[in-house]
């Protein structure tokens, strides 16, 4: 892959995984300086650090709302499996429509952490460590516990990697972090 | 003699403790906020993250420029302002940043306490480690 070429790549996940007020400067920044036969590799780099950064600030700065974005998405789940009888993968499509809709502007933080919460709640250990937990929370339990069993993994990282690839906008640092 | 060492010791516990209370720069902030500071009007992404590089002899990430830069903002250190738009970098405007007189009042105040923990070390006289 030359340098070109993975550079409009990483523009084009750049445009759609940030969403710092910063976003399209930086992105210019990374054109201009790219002019100076940049590889690959250094494009990975680069645009590698600014993906992550903003990731791990959004969920930084809003751990609480990840947190909801979690309990919404398997609360919806259990739902549609439940109530309305759906197939898990229609039920998984649901809930990842939901959590994107609701926490529009820092989705990519919200369905990177159901995907992330979704995965490792298929380990025992850290299933049972979580659910011990929850335990102590009354319902939160049983609702976690009842949307996991209507989330189909592959559905699941298709639908969120679908969500995805719709260009955000750069978020206004003023503005409310959930979607009205 | 024994006045002077004392001063100097009395120096050194202010600005430990002062250090302690005030949330203080990081080293590489303030590499941030200098460059901004030598480059004067037209302080962007590319002309600091070059900057550093010249100055430091290291590779800069400009996605870790970009998270030091929001948080000076944040802190009123810097402000900053869309430029135009240009053909070389994508027709993406660039933002410009310039350090506020809060921004050059905390540089002073680490030069003074920088400059106070070094005064005297004898580990650092005759340029060798």
């Amino acid at each position: 892959v030359t340098g070109r070429s993975s550079g409009r790549l990483w523009c084009w996940l750049i445009e759609r995984l940030v969403s710092t007020p910063h976003r399209d400067a930086m992105i210019g920044d990374l054109i201009e300086q790219s002019r100076r036969s940049r590889s690959g590799m250094w494009w990975a780099r680069q645009a590698g650090a600014i993906i992550l950064g903003s990731l791990a600030r959004e969920i930084a700065n809003h751990r609480g709302l990840v947190a909801t974005a979690l309990l919404v998405g398997c609360a919806t789940a259990a739902l549609a499996g439940n109530v309305t009888g759906f197939s898990p993968d229609v039920a998984t499509v649901v809930a990842v429509w939901v959590v994107f809709r609701v926490y529009r502007p820092i989705r990519v933080s919200a369905l990177f952490a159901l995907v992330a919460f979704t995965s490792a709640m298929r380990l025992a250990a850290v299933s049972f460590v979580v659910m011990s937990v929850l335990g102590h929370f009354g319902g939160l339990e049983f609702l976690v516990g009842q949307g996991l069993r209507h989330f189909s993994m592959p559905v699941l990282l298709g639908s969120a990697l679908l969500a995805l690839t719709a260009r955000q906008r750069p978020v206004d640092p003023s503005a409310s972090p959930i979607a009205v | 003699l024994r006045q002077p060492v004392l001063q100097w010791r009395l120096d050194l516990i202010n600005t430990i403790e002062e250090m302690a209370a005030r949330d203080y720069l990081g080293n590489f902030e303030l590499m941030i906020l200098l460059a901004i500071m030598r480059i004067d009007n037209d302080a962007y992404g590319v002309p600091i993250s070059d900057e550093i590089e010249a100055t430091t002899g290291r590779a800069v990430v400009l996605g870790s420029v970009y998270a030091a830069l929001d948080r000076l903002e944040e802190r009123g250190l810097v402000t900053s302002r869309l430029g135009e738009p240009r053909a070389e970098r994508g027709g993406r405007a660039p933002r410009h940043f310039r350090i506020t007189a809060a921004g050059i009042r905390e540089v002073r105040g680490t030069q003074r306490a920088l400059t106070t923990l070094w005064r005297g070390l004898p580990q650092l006289k005759g340029g060798r480690a």
